[in-house]
């Protein structure tokens, strides 16, 4: 263990994704808090905003703060800003009644403005990273998002991947008719076309569906079609490993076959195990974004980066005219890069044969 | 009775295609009816060239590979004699750890991942259910010791290891289970001739300590001829010839024996035939297997297999070949 602290720091790409990581992580448990507001809270005559967070102006001084805006062309989203009015934005300020994880009942958020609260109704709403076209919070959504997007994969991965070692080992290590008829199986999943299949149950099933429910059945819909292909790769490493020396020794210990195949066997592959956690993740992610896009996924109200990037960043046009709503994507990227960076170092680790460089 | 392991007439043979187009009779015969026995405190010593049936013998021996035909009788520590079967899972299972084999190449038969003191522990830890787990720890440090490795190698992985300190490790992963007999699989050949000295050395050590019998399987005489205390000569699966190993070395009888000494590096060229033909008995034989490269063939060579008689006035001496004359 001590190693793999050592090597973490090591690597300044390994050590800052795993900030990243754990920043983001600790971020989705705590959105109540630090999302300044609702998910699909519609601010009226804000739709489309770009970012208005500003840190200096004249008469607030340096600062977080807002400059009000005004609405000039409702059909372009078009906005001047209004000279010398400025709201600043406060930390800790009271708003709408949260509850965290549905539970602990907040009196306040890390940060918001009096927007609502303002008696001369002057104060304007901090949006971080803009509005989406009905004046949601796109840095708020986001934060809710990371709930379904940062879970789904390793919920997805876990599942997927467990179904192929308990699979794919038994098929390699007992060999013979296990073998044959777990192969077939896969072959039989792998023939049905995933996209098809994936339409078909999500269709048969969703018709009354909340968020929760949908979300538990994308997941296991999308391992359920993933986990075939890993449990070939597995029962043919699997084959490979339990000719070893090594394997027949354990077998001379009258090791059960369980352990030999848990204790000896699957550790052999763990690089390629890690490797496809750390890949299996962004891979889920995506794979709930596709859903998303094709309408079978998570759906308004609910919230993921996958349907945001859908709702919003799926035609040029919004690009164009309102870049700020590609930032679930940018996020999206974050992740998988960070994922693919602490996969890599994990995969040295546990290559036995991997020398320390200097 | 005397006899710790008495083999006879072990047979195996191979399938030489697998699969739904196999051709059914094509066999490979890599034991061909062996006679053994073994006795307590003895070291039995295995030569031959590649492909003379060594390997499986030994692994048919811990039943890693299954026999067709003939017996394997074990006289176990309580007394009790009892047959060594696949099937028979209790008594294998205590047989296994009575009799352990060691295996050439220690950077394959230990699991690169684990840490000595894993390696060293964990069979017994799943015999056990974990219980008198200390007891087991300390009887492994002790094994560590007994092979001339340091406390502090416990935490360590395979692959900072040498060679030789691999092979110790594996030694001392044997001893755990106390074992009464090891079977030595070309333990030395994986490794480097200056650490080949130290590792017999070891051996010796270890068999004196611990009072161990011995099968060991080289395809060296001269190492066998130094550790064992009688050996056999095994070519296409058959025994060819068992001596003592000081009657073998001073006076080789069978021209398979003759050949093995006179090929060995440094002997000097003195027969014919010496390139070592590799022989992959696919039929079942109906002479000598060493017939097609002996020297002194005759006809009855091809047609009778030779049986081991004894030779010379209680040496205790046997020879399989026609043209041995009993003495």
């Amino acid at each position: 263990m001590n190693s793999l602290w050592r090597r973490l720091f090591r690597r300044p790409l390994a050590w800052g994704s795993l900030v990243v990581l754990v920043i983001l992580y600790l971020a989705m448990s705590l959105c109540e808090f630090l999302a300044p507001y609702d998910p699909n809270h519609l601010f009226e005559g804000h739709s489309d905003l770009p970012p208005n967070l500003i840190w200096y102006s004249p008469q607030e001084g340096l600062g977080p703060q807002v400059q009000t805006v005004a609405l000039v062309n409702g059909v372009t989203r078009e906005y001047v800003r209004v000279r010398g009015e400025y709201t600043p934005v406060k930390f800790f300020v009271p708003t709408d009644p949260v509850k965290l994880w549905g539970v602990i009942p907040l009196p306040f958020h890390l940060f918001g403005t009096d927007y609502g609260r303002d008696p001369a109704g002057k104060a304007q709403p901090v949006f971080v990273m803009g509005t989406d076209n009905l004046g949601r919070d796109v840095f708020s959504r986001i934060l809710y998002g990371s709930r379904i997007s940062l879970t789904i994969g390793f919920v997805g991965v876990f599942i997927s991947l467990g179904l192929a070692l308990i699979f794919g080992g038994l098929a390699g290590y007992y060999g013979g008719i296990w073998d044959w008829i777990i192969m077939r199986l896969c072959e039989f999943i792998i023939l049905i076309p995933g996209l098809y299949l994936i339409l078909f149950l999500r269709s048969i099933l969703s018709d009354h569906m909340d968020t929760g429910q949908s979300y538990m059945l994308i997941t296991v819909i999308l391992s359920f079609v993933g986990w075939p292909g890993t449990a070939r790769m597995i029962r043919g490493m699997v084959h490979a490993v339990k000719r070893q020396d090594f394997v027949s020794n354990a077998q001379l210990e009258s090791m059960p076959s369980l352990v030999i195949l848990f204790r000896h066997i699957v550790p052999q592959m763990s690089s390629i195990l890690i490797l496809s956690v750390t890949l299996g993740v962004p891979g889920f992610i995506l794979g709930e974004t596709a859903l998303s896009y094709l309408g079978l996924g998570i759906v308004d109200p609910a919230v993921s980066w996958g349907s945001m990037i859908n709702r919003d960043a799926t035609s040029v046009s919004n690009l164009l005219s309102f870049p700020w709503l590609f930032a679930p994507g940018i996020f999206l990227v974050i992740v998988t890069l960070a994922f693919n960076f602490l996969g890599e170092l994990l995969r040295d680790w546990a290559d036995p044969n991997w020398k320390e460089t200097a | 009775m005397n006899e710790l392991l008495e083999v006879t007439n072990l047979t195996k043979s191979f399938q030489l295609h697998a699969g739904l187009f196999a051709q059914a009779d094509q066999r490979v015969y890599a034991l061909g009816g062996v006679d053994l026995t073994l006795r307590t405190g003895e070291t039995y010593g295995l030569v031959g060239e590649s492909g003379s049936g060594k390997t499986t013998l030994a692994r048919t021996l811990v039943q890693l590979e299954a026999h067709e035909r003939g017996t394997i009788r074990y006289l176990s520590s309580d007394g009790s004699a009892w047959e060594v079967r696949r099937g028979d899972r209790r008594n294998l299972e205590r047989y296994r750890q009575e009799v352990r084999y060691v295996f050439q190449d220690p950077s394959s038969s230990l699991d690169p991942r684990m840490t000595v003191g894993d390696l060293l522990t964990i069979g017994a830890r799943q015999r056990t259910r974990g219980k008198d787990r200390a007891g087991l720890v300390a009887r492994a440090r002790e094994g560590l010791d007994h092979v001339g490795l340091r406390a502090s190698d416990w935490d360590r992985r395979p692959s900072e290891f040498s060679g030789g300190q691999r092979q110790r490790i594996a030694l001392a992963r044997a001893l755990v289970t106390r074992p009464r007999l090891l079977i030595c699989d070309e333990v030395v050949s994986a490794l480097d001739v200056s650490v080949r000295g130290q590792i017999l050395e070891l051996l010796l050590d270890l068999k004196n300590r611990f009072g161990l019998s011995m099968v060991f399987i080289a395809h060296d005489l001269d190492v066998v001829a130094y550790m064992a205390d009688r050996v056999g000569v095994l070519y296409g699966g058959r025994m060819m010839e068992e001596a003592p190993s000081r009657l073998l070395v001073e006076k080789p009888l069978h021209p398979y024996t003759k050949l093995l000494f006179d090929s060995a590096p440094g002997a000097g060229i003195r027969s014919r035939e010496t390139s070592a033909q590799k022989l992959t008995p696919t039929r079942a034989l109906t002479g000598c297997p060493f017939a097609p490269r002996c020297p002194l063939v005759i006809d009855r060579c091809r047609t009778e297999i030779p049986l081991p008689r004894a030779v010379g006035p209680q040496s205790g001496r046997l020879v399989a070949c026609h043209r041995v004359e009993a003495e």
